[in-house]
């Protein structure tokens, strides 16, 4: 048994010392190289297969006591989500150049990459689309936005790769979850929970296809 | 001589637009794209995300 004076000495110390630092964002307690180019990935502690911002999220509740549902359930932009998105901005930074290497080993990896294939063709909602639709074939544009064709290595690599980014039409920081989000919109489907299973799913299949392609985030778009 | 350098402009000025006609959309988009990547604004979420990175906050930070 801990004495009670080291025992309080620990959590004053935690206290003192509640920011992201120790945060594991797979590579280790505090390790931001490189982080980004291997997520989402499985995590032990939340035996969940987790993006880089439901990971963000879960260092912020455990190691600072934030609320994660408020989290959630906050738009984009808004309340502590914003700090989640500038914390991305920094993540991602630190993988670019980096090749892309998102697992799909443990069990439920492969399980979201399954998930993750099965939401990319499942087509619905009132124009019955699927990503599929836009994401399929090679040549396919949105007027003048040229498509990835992300079924294919070179296609899930440029999609991928430039993710999270500037949108300069927006004049803000887009995270992964926000993009999804706004295809999500654009096939009139209902909106995705942020950080939800089938996002999180959304980007194993994409990082998975994307596999050996160059990290160039934070990346600039239209 | 005015009248003359008037359609001289106008054949240079077509000459441009058709150049730029040859070209496609997503070829300036790219163009464009090269021309602002040494200031992408990401960079101020980024130094701000480094700095909630590192600073203790949250309800089990200790005030005193």
């Amino acid at each position: 048994m801990k004495p009670l004076v080291k025992t309080f000495g620990q959590s004053l110390w935690d206290q003192k010392n509640a920011s992201l630092e120790k945060c594991d964002l797979g590579k280790g307690p505090g390790v931001v190289k490189g982080a980004s180019a291997e997520l989402p990935r499985y995590f032990k502690d939340t035996n969940k297969v987790q993006d880089l911002e439901s990971r963000i999220i879960t260092c912020m509740e455990k190691l600072q006591g934030y609320d994660a549902k408020e989290i959630i359930n906050a738009g984009f932009e808004k309340g502590k989500r914003k700090d989640v998105e500038a914390v991305v901005a920094y993540v991602v930074t630190a993988s670019k150049g980096m090749k892309i290497n998102v697992p799909v080993k443990h069990p439920k990896e492969k399980e979201m990459y399954a998930m993750g294939e099965k939401a990319f063709f499942f087509q619905g909602g009132p124009m019955d689309f699927s990503c599929a639709s836009c994401h399929a074939e090679d040549g396919k544009r949105i007027r003048l936005q040229d498509l990835p064709n992300i079924t294919d290595q070179k296609g899930a690599a440029l999609g991928f790769g430039y993710w999270p980014a500037y949108r300069v039409s927006s004049g803000n920081f887009w995270t992964m979850q926000r993009r999804l989000n706004d295809c999500y919109r654009q096939q009139r489907f209902p909106e995705p929970i942020y950080t939800s299973d089938v996002t999180i799913a959304l980007s194993v299949y994409m990082g998975a296809k994307a596999k050996d392609g160059v990290i160039n985030t934070p990346g600039l778009k239209r | 001589m005015k009248k003359a350098m008037n359609s001289a402009l106008l054949v240079s000025l077509s000459m441009m637009a058709g150049l730029a006609m040859a070209q496609s959309a997503t070829d300036d988009i790219a163009k464009y794209r090269e021309m602002i990547a040494d200031g992408n604004p990401a960079e101020l979420y980024e130094a701000a995300g480094e700095d909630i990175w590192s600073k203790p906050m949250g309800p089990k930070k200790c005030i005193a």
